[in-house]
């Protein structure tokens, strides 16, 4: 039933946000749209947390290093966060902060895909007579 | 491990992999951020396909380690926050490990002793930064064990400047030896000779009388 609430909640602020941007207070309208995000993300939060369980569960089944898996569901996380806070932005008709925002999630998932890549050189390397 | 059970575990990686990798594609968000992720699934897909293959050349080579390596190396910089410090540190600590074995082998090619322990300080400062500040050498004698085995009790870290009057000839001989040293050491690396400290770990000292100690 969860999927009720959450389409419930969506609708009703959806509906407050349209009638506070035509009485001009957009800003509460932003604030109703971050509230609405936040908690619709808090309530998917603990179904995500059983989703990624599993799929640990699946990587240990193969000889798959687990910390490529990591790696992979934390660039999952920041992009979802990323997304979240530069649509937030981009709501508000900043398209500046959101394409800023967008640009330190590139960089911090690059950050953390470096070993990945790294490795992947030394593989490479390696096989190559 | 055959080759059948090769083939198998491959396959089987393949396809697990598959499996999750179109259940990742559910759950990430359809936005700017895909085309990086799709990146980075294929460098997995890349290394799953191919690392099979690298054992059977390199038997223990484990990419596992090496990730975990790197990715250590980032949580330090990541939370930390100090990056230029870390590098500096690092630098400083392979270039005094680069220093002990230069003089390790020096003493031991010129010298009939060889060094139990090192230490080295160098300058932090900005005009003498690299330079020797001061240096402590722990040294021990080369020398048949057999000879002096039993019922010895060892005594570490003697300093030739607390050794007693009746030791006189004794003590001399181990001070020019390491005048030796030292100047070896001073004229390769220029530091001041008062700050290289040297140390002989003499074996077998408590029992013997003085005139036995050699």
């Amino acid at each position: 039933m969860i999927i009720i609430s959450i389409v419930g909640i969506g609708i009703v602020s959806t509906i407050l946000a349209v009638l506070l941007r035509q009485s001009n207070k957009s800003e509460l309208a932003l604030l109703v749209s971050l509230t609405t995000g936040i908690v619709i993300f808090s309530m998917i939060l603990d179904k995500l947390k059983y989703v990624v369980e599993t799929l640990n569960n699946l990587i240990t089944k193969t000889s798959i290093e687990f910390a490529y898996f990591s790696v992979i569901v934390k660039i999952i996380g920041i992009a979802y966060i990323v997304e979240f806070g530069a649509q937030i932005s981009r709501d508000a008709g900043e398209e500046a902060i959101a394409s800023k925002i967008e640009l330190g999630g590139k960089v911090v998932m690059m950050v953390l895909a470096m070993p990945i890549l790294l490795a992947l050189m030394d593989l490479i390397t390696k096989i190559l007579p | 491990m055959g080759f059948v059970d090769f083939l198998t575990l491959w396959v089987k990686d393949i396809v697990i992999v598959f499996v999750l990798i179109s259940i990742i594609e559910i759950i990430i968000p359809n936005g700017n951020m895909k085309k990086y992720i799709d990146m980075i699934i294929g460098f997995l897909i890349i290394i799953v396909i191919i690392s099979p293959f690298i054992k059977l050349i390199h038997k223990n080579f484990s990419m596992d380690k090496r990730i975990l390596q790197r990715t250590q190396e980032q949580i330090e910089f990541d939370y930390d926050n100090k990056l230029g410090r870390t590098q500096e540190e690092q630098m400083e600590r392979v270039y005094v490990q680069k220093l002990e074995g230069e003089i390790k082998e020096l003493i031991n090619e010129s010298t009939d002793y060889e060094v139990e322990k090192l230490y080295i300080a160098i300058y932090k400062d900005e005009e003498r930064y690299g330079n020797i500040k001061d240096m402590e050498i722990n040294l021990r004698e080369i020398q048949e064990k057999e000879e002096k085995a039993k019922d010895i009790i060892i005594i570490d870290n003697i300093n030739e400047v607390s050794i007693g009057d009746k030791e006189q000839s004794n003590t001399s001989l181990v001070k020019l030896k390491d005048d030796e040293i030292k100047d070896i050491i001073s004229s390769n690396y220029d530091i001041p000779r008062e700050n290289i400290r040297i140390f002989l770990n003499t074996l077998g000292e408590g029992e013997l009388s003085g005139e036995d100690y050699r």
